[in-house]
């Protein structure tokens, strides 16, 4: 009650917008009707794992790429601080 | 004394998570924002409720990928913040992340456009030419994303403020003298 009473205009706002959506109509999926279970058999045939490969065939050689990126980004910074030492003591 | 930066650590996070962006970028906008194509749309072109349903379920797919990819990304950024060899450069990070998305618009573009043709950009007349801008935004992407990581090369502060010397070849103007 007192977050209610603290954030009156929000509330009124948020009970403003349900109030609009209600009058709209209903929505319907169709996850098992007859065009689904067509789509379902299309997408599952023979050529799944084809499609499938040649979908991920971009991402495979994206992540190798940052892979190798991983790889050369060590580095190694031992004569630089090799220099500085020196430097210091000079 | 030798010691390793593992500036990579962030190179790599900041490239799958700009891969990520461009995957999401290319699926939300030209997919489902302005249906100029699918991602099987060569292969079955969606002109009837069946056929959108079916290349919606392969689109599915791709953001699946994408997601993955994404949440490799940000789960090697989280282990490079917590590591004291990595530079904690802004530049490294927004380099990369273009470097990834560049590479996302090339790499997708030559396989999935020219190589494999299971859809293009925008299917039609002009279709080789945008099909082509892609790519060169791509390159754009890789290119600035490239020049970005390079400049990142002179910070030297890991997130938890510990001081990395920079790489070998590096030297900051001041110790060249």
């Amino acid at each position: 009650m007192h977050f209610l009473s603290r954030n009156r205009f929000i509330v009124s706002v948020l009970a403003a917008w349900v109030m609009a959506c209600l009058p709209t109509r209903e929505a319907f999926a169709c996850p098992n009707c007859a065009t689904a279970r067509v789509v379902r058999a299309s997408v599952f045939d023979a050529d799944f794992w084809p499609h499938l490969a040649m979908l991920t065939l971009p991402l495979v050689v994206l992540g190798l790429i940052s892979a190798v990126l991983y790889r050369i980004g060590i580095e190694r910074s031992g004569p630089i601080q090799a220099t500085r030492n020196q430097e210091r003591i000079s | 004394m030798n010691e390793r930066t593992h500036r990579g650590a962030l190179i790599a996070a900041g490239t799958l998570l700009g891969i990520g962006l461009g995957g999401f970028f290319d699926g939300i906008l030209f997919h489902q924002i302005l249906q100029w194509h699918n991602m099987l749309s060569s292969e079955v072109v969606p002109i009837d409720l069946t056929t959108m349903k079916y290349n919606m379920v392969w689109d599915g797919y791709f953001h699946a990928f994408t997601w993955l990819m994404t949440v490799i990304g940000l789960a090697l950024l989280w282990r490079a913040g917590q590591r004291s060899d990595v530079p904690w450069s802004t530049r490294t990070f927004v380099g990369s992340l273009l470097l990834g998305w560049g590479l996302f618009n090339v790499v997708e573009g030559i396989i999935d456009h020219h190589v494999l043709a299971i859809h293009h950009v925008h299917p039609g007349e002009n279709q080789l030419l945008w099909d082509i801008g892609f790519l060169v935004v791509g390159a754009l992407l890789v290119a600035a994303g490239g020049s970005l990581v390079r400049a990142g090369k002179r910070d030297e502060v890991s997130r938890s403020g510990h001081h990395i010397p920079p790489v070998r070849g590096d030297l900051p103007s001041g110790a060249r003298a």
